[in-house]
């Protein structure tokens, strides 16, 4: 079985990539395409995921039963090797959940062979109305092994031919992924420049290159006091819908809908600042907090700590983690963040008394920064 | 060095956050060994301190704050000499202590020398 018949799906079957190449002649896959196999099932969970949440009012998170249909690997066919990989829900899914959902995970599928289409055809972009070009940087890790002879054939439901993954069409698939992407963006900064005539403005992030957009006109004032408070350093947070370029070319707003200006404190645009530092920052020691740590820290801050409790001063540590501390008159609290195992180490002081109170807390979620905040109000009323 | 000399402490500019700075910049690091390092004030300016510690100024620390030995003896601190690294350096040793009263040691140093203002700033920093 070598002719396309080899790819057609058979019930049950998510999908069945034909390895070509004389690799893969004998029928056996080597361990390095069951890695790229893997990275091609979370590049397919990540856009069901992304579409999942682009389509539906679930915007935080999506939900529980996510987690629990799965990708696997459940055959290899011969006739250059064919491995086949189908959709399993755990049993804990109740079937008509799984039903209602699967149509999700192959939306993902077509889009993601739509994309290596456009790139094995010599497109000049990639197609703008599938997914994120970010997602394409999965392509980093699928198909890497490949050789100049060889390819990875998809055939989908929706497609006549299959596409071809080869070592070309890979790399414009990763090229594609720094290229721009249109998506809602929040941004902090300080305004560099504002145009009345044009009205436009311009916003040099704490982290990142410039970015320019046009004022609102219910935000003309906005943008005069952060523009005239320039050197003081006044930020503010502009939200809207621009591209963003994950090389450092300049990106664009195409549309403003808020511009507020932010506490001197602001957590997220203080932790931007800490996205510029390096290994070595203390003394040649010193640990450069994770970019990604600092996602998690910045989203999870905004969405769990109340907007009326005081915020604190925030620091790096030299391992790596991040440090917030408050202080009400004689009382001082410190927590002490672990970016990549997201625990707290909290403690809460009165200098003059000695009195001290303190734990370790997971910070995953709500619960930890609600027992922080409840920590924080008690400083400051006793205060 | 007796009671009034001032120890100055070198502080990076990541733990300075509007006109507030971090206790951690008078914490010793995991590496330390719980002794902070620290420069005789007897024996060198702060200027010349923020000299001598800054290689790398791209990123240059702040500027300078200190404490006194009477200070850092409140604090149950012995300080002790260590011209082995340099002449100027010595160090305040937190060795007895575990690590929450090393944060709140850490606090009052650096309450006692913000209240004492700094002894040198890098105007490129502020």
């Amino acid at each position: 079985m070598d002719g396309r018949e080899s790819l057609e799906l058979r019930s049950g079957e998510f999908l069945r990539p034909r390895l070509r190449g004389a690799r893969f002649e004998d029928g056996s896959i080597s361990l390095d395409i069951i890695g790229e196999l893997a990275a091609l099932r979370e590049m397919v969970l990540a856009v069901a995921r992304w579409h999942l949440l682009e389509t539906s009012s679930w915007r935080q998170r999506s939900p529980r039963w996510f987690n629990r249909i799965d990708l696997r690997l459940t055959a290899i066919d011969r006739g250059s090797a064919v491995p086949v990989i189908s959709l399993v829900p755990d049993g804990t899914l109740p079937q008509g959940v799984s039903l209602k959902y699967e149509g999700l995970y192959e939306q993902a599928r077509d889009a993601i062979a739509d994309m290596i289409g456009a790139a094995e055809h010599s497109a000049p972009s990639a197609p703008t109305w599938r997914f994120p070009n970010r997602f394409l940087a999965y392509f980093n890790r699928i198909g890497r092994s490949l050789r100049d002879d060889e390819s990875i054939e998809f055939l989908t439901p929706s497609r006549s031919e299959p596409v071809r993954l080869t070592k070309q069409s890979r790399l414009r698939l990763i090229r594609w992924s720094s290229m721009a992407d249109v998506s809602y963006l929040t941004l902090r900064g300080v305004i560099s420049e504002a145009d009345q005539a044009r009205m436009t403005f311009e916003l040099q992030p704490v982290y990142g290159p410039k970015v320019r957009g046009p004022i609102p006109h219910e935000y003309l004032g906005t943008v005069m006091t952060a523009f005239n408070q320039y050197h003081r350093g006044e930020r503010v947070m502009v939200e809207g819908i621009g591209r963003t370029a994950w090389s450092n070319r300049a990106s664009t707003l195409q549309s403003v809908h808020r511009i507020s200006l932010l506490d001197p404190l602001d957590v997220p645009a203080r932790l931007d600042e800490f996205r510029k530092m390096r290994n070595g920052w203390l003394e040649g020691d010193g640990r450069a907090p994770d970019p990604a740590g600092l996602d998690w820290l910045s989203d999870s801050f905004e969405r769990h700590y109340p907007d009326d409790s005081p915020l604190p001063h925030t620091y790096p540590t030299p391992e790596g983690g991040v440090e917030m501390e408050w202080s009400f008159g004689s009382r001082s609290g410190i927590l002490e963040i672990d970016l990549e195992k997201r625990l707290g180490d909290w403690l809460g002081f009165d200098k003059e008394s000695d009195e001290e109170d303190s734990y370790k807390l997971e910070m995953s979620d709500n619960t930890g920064w609600e027992r922080i905040a409840a920590e924080i109000r008690r400083l400051s009323e006793r205060h | 060095m007796n009671d009034c000399t001032l120890l100055y402490r070198v502080v990076n500019s990541n733990y300075v956050q509007g006109d507030e700075v971090s206790s951690q910049a008078f914490r010793p690091r995991p590496q330390d060994r719980k002794r902070l390092s620290a420069y005789d004030g007897d024996q060198i300016s702060p200027q010349a301190a923020w000299r001598h510690y800054t290689n790398d100024m791209s990123n240059p620390p702040a500027g300078v704050l200190g404490v006194t030995v009477s200070e850092c003896s409140a604090e149950e601190l012995p300080v002790q000499p260590d011209p082995v690294s340099f002449p100027e350096h010595v160090l305040i040793d937190f060795t007895e202590f575990g690590t929450n009263q090393i944060k709140k040691k850490s606090e009052h140093l650096r309450d006692k020398a913000i209240a004492r203002g700094w002894l040198f700033l890098n105007q490129s920093v502020t």
